[in-house]
């Protein structure tokens, strides 16, 4: 499974390429045969002159689509979003979704929640919560 | 940390090389000496106990020395007086001459002088030593040979003259002797320390009389010694606990980046004993760097700044020698015991709170951190 988290949590003593490859670390894998992929989730995403930059030197919406890239780097089954456009630009915003789309008819499962309609539109299935229950 | 280090590395550097100065200089000490004892203070010894002491079984020779301390220069030297007729040792082992020769037996009125105290005096072989005795007379001597030995402080504070000309100096009437040497039979080295303390024993029976060993000697080093080092390991301790409190401190109490750093790594699929070998290898780093550098510091305030403050205190109240560069050893049990003092409280310090932390529910940790 890769996460993307609302509050986007990349590591900030670490650059761009590293927090996309840290999920790695723990797989016991040879990092280096993973940093091409890094570079190339990260250009997909529109960063690839930003990968070696550090977390503070990227905006909102640049540090969201590295979170993107690094919930992609262990091609997970499943990748879960939580809110994933709050707190980024409309640009962002919109490769990030793209991006999404893509991953979708590539046959990726995408779990987003989710305030914004126009994301939820995309979606194959919509589920809505009220007061902690699914209500559509 | 690098301060403790290199707090800890200097001292027993240091202490390490006091011990060996002090194992060379017994190297060539004799195996027993006799010293005068009344009211508790050294005294000239009664030279009519050499026969007596002689005739005792195990002792091969009995030797006078007549030693003191002379004022050079606002600088306390040590002035031996050596007995050439009947040396007992090999002098020339014990000093080795760097230039000029040595004393000879039939030649009064010259010295041999350690390396550095010629640097001190700024003296060379056919130079004149002028010294002022007690009784305010002044004496010249000719210096007929500079030594270099194995032992800094010898080079550092020793001025051998002849046996008579060190008594004339000193004013020792000639039944008195500042101490006697005594050198025991060859003898098995299994069997050498009984045979010592039986000599000793008997010896000590006469009257005001102290005798001294190797071991007690080596004892007297090693309390010395070790007692200034045991201080400065107190104020290392004390450095190195607080350093170890504040890293801890800073990780668990106000670490809200160490643990959000942890609940993420869980979040992003590492394990507990994955984020505890993180920090493993992170302290070990740490800790080896650390000592690393203290290590070098320490080599450094030693050799090059020659130890200020910290020499004046581990010599004690030879801050009257004369500048010699201090006697330091880089002992591989030194360096080890510095890598493991740096190592252990980083790793306290780090996966300790990281352990803490693992434990914790990752969104629990991430958010809390956050807040």
């Amino acid at each position: 499974m890769g996460f993307v988290f609302q509050h986007i949590n990349l590591l900030p003593n670490l650059n761009a390429v590293d927090n996309v490859m840290m999920p790695l670390v723990c797989h016991g894998v040879d990092l280096a045969d993973f940093r091409e992929r890094a570079f190339k989730l990260l250009a997909d995403l529109g960063l690839s002159d930003r990968a070696l930059f550090s977390v503070e030197q990227l905006s909102g919406g640049q540090q969201q689509r590295v979170a993107v890239a690094r919930a992609l780097i262990t091609e997970p089954a499943i990748i879960v979003a939580d809110e994933p456009l709050t707190f980024v630009d409309e640009a962002s915003g919109k490769t990030i979704t793209d991006f999404f789309i893509k991953l979708r008819d590539e046959k990726k499962t995408i779990l987003i929640s989710t305030h914004a309609t126009n994301l939820a539109r995309l979606a194959d299935k919509t589920y809505s919560i009220q007061e902690g229950k699914i209500v559509n | 940390m690098v301060l403790a280090s290199a707090l800890f590395s200097s001292v027993l550097f240091m202490k390490d090389g006091l011990a060996r100065d002090g194992q060379i200089s017994l190297k060539y000490a004799p195996d027993l000496t006799i010293q005068g004892i009344a009211n508790g203070r050294q005294t000239p010894y009664e030279t009519r106990y050499i026969p007596y002491i002689q005739a005792i079984l195990g002792v091969k020779t009995v030797v006078e020395r007549i030693w003191g301390y002379g004022n050079i220069g606002n600088t306390l030297l040590v002035i031996v007086g050596v007995d050439l007729e009947d040396p007992s040792i090999d002098l020339t082992a014990a000093y080795p001459i760097e230039s000029g020769s040595f004393l000879e037996s039939n030649k009064n009125g010259t010295v041999v002088v350690g390396k550095a105290v010629a640097e001190l005096i700024g003296a060379k072989v056919g130079n004149f030593l002028t010294i002022i005795t007690e009784s305010n007379q002044v004496r010249q001597y000719a210096i007929v040979g500079i030594f270099d030995s194995e032992s800094g402080i010898f080079n550092a504070d020793t001025i051998l003259m002849s046996k008579n000309d060190a008594r004339s100096f000193f004013e020792v009437p000639e039944d008195k002797a500042t101490d006697l040497l005594v050198y025991v039979d060859e003898v098995d080295p299994q069997f050498y320390k009984t045979q010592v303390n039986f000599v000793a024993r008997e010896i000590s029976e006469l009257p005001n009389t102290r005798v001294l060993t190797k071991d007690v000697l080596a004892a007297a080093q090693e309390t010395a010694y070790g007692a200034r080092s045991g201080f400065f390991s107190i104020v290392w301790l004390l450095v190195l606990v607080s350093v170890a409190i504040v890293a801890f401190n800073q990780t668990v109490v106000v670490g809200h980046e160490s643990r959000f750093e942890v609940g993420l790594l869980k979040a992003l699929g590492f394990s507990t004993s994955d984020i505890i070998q993180v920090r493993l290898i992170e302290g070990t780093v740490l800790g080896i760097l650390a000592a690393s550098i203290g290590i070098v510091i320490g080599i450094f305030f030693n050799a090059v700044l020659n130890a200020p403050v910290l020499k004046d205190f581990m010599l004690g109240w030879a801050t009257l020698y004369p500048a010699f560069p201090v006697p330091f050893m880089v002992s591989t049990q030194t360096v080890l015991l510095t890598y493991v003092i740096s190592i252990v409280p980083i790793l306290f310090a780090t996966v300790i709170p990281s352990w803490v932390n693992a434990t914790v529910d990752p969104d629990i940790a991430m958010r809390g951190a956050r807040a």
